[in-house]
């Protein structure tokens, strides 16, 4: 899906605060049972505790990814 | 020319080794007497003097991780408390629990912090700032028996709803809580769905 075209909603029948793994997963199961979802989250990668991130000098690794705790 | 890291700090590290290039973190210093100083260490100094770490490469797995002949290794440190006594803050203290830690992983596996071409940490102070966990807490409140099943987060609102209409919890402070299962989210859509649309985003109408 392109995200940039798509005209931003305003009214959501859920809105999940926070984008983490969990956060996520809910929204997914509630799309999933017909509900529009919009999730939100300040930090410019979704995932919360469980991403990947790059560190100089080009490393990536996730603050916990790889057994993470949230 | 970059140092073959993981010849660098692989080649003394005894029984590690076999560990290393599983998927399960290896921990690091967590013979049974260490845990019980640490937790003492961390509640009288605000972290332990030898740390007990879990230890993770993930670039043996996955090599797009870090650069060509270098690898990237994830510890997760315990013991480190949120409020350090006295004037003491995490800004200027997280230093010396980086020393700390790697000081522990040297002492089993030699080398390994001279084969450190850079780093990143977490202080508890910084997953709260810049991941929003409070108090630093990875769990959103401790995974204890009080705090389980219908006790999570408190007795009485252990079904993913609160006081307040429409506003029901989907994290890890509701249960089954942390360790990346995805339950609590998956649980909260349930209860959500089984109380359905209207009721949910349209009290009004």
């Amino acid at each position: 899906m392109d995200i940039s075209r798509s005209t931003p909603k305003t009214r959501f029948d859920m809105v999940i605060s926070g984008g983490s793994h969990n956060g996520l997963t809910c929204a997914c199961y509630l799309a999933k049972g017909g509900l529009s979802v919009g999730v939100f989250e300040p930090r410019s990668i979704l995932g919360g505790t469980v991403v990947t991130e790059e560190f100089p000098p080009a490393f990536a690794t996730p603050p916990r990814a790889t057994r993470s705790p949230c | 020319m970059q140092p073959d890291v993981h010849e660098l700090f692989t080649r003394n590290a005894g029984d590690l080794l076999d560990h290393w290039f599983e998927t399960d973190p290896v921990t690091v210093n967590g013979k049974a007497g260490v845990w019980g100083h640490a937790f003492a260490d961390a509640r009288l100094t605000g972290m332990s003097r030898n740390p007990i770490v879990e230890m993770l490469i993930p670039s043996t797995l996955d090599s797009s991780l870090a650069q060509k002949g270098a690898h990237v290794a994830s510890l997760f440190c315990q013991h480190f408390a949120y409020k350090l006594p006295g004037d003491r803050d995490w800004r200027q203290e997280k230093t010396r629990a980086e020393d700390l830690n790697f000081a522990t992983v040297e002492s089993y596996a030699p080398n390994f912090r001279a084969s450190i071409l850079g780093h990143s940490s977490l202080s508890p102070l910084d997953l709260e700032e810049k991941l929003g966990l409070a108090g630093g807490d990875i769990f959103h409140g401790t995974l204890g028996l009080d705090q389980l099943w219908a006790a999570r987060p408190v007795l009485g609102y252990g079904d993913y709803r609160t006081p307040l209409k429409s506003l029901y919890l989907c994290g890890v402070g509701a249960h089954p809580g942390g360790e990346v299962s995805g339950l609590p989210g998956h649980n909260a859509a349930r209860e959500i769905l089984r109380d359905g649309v209207n009721r949910v985003s349209r009290p009004n109408r």
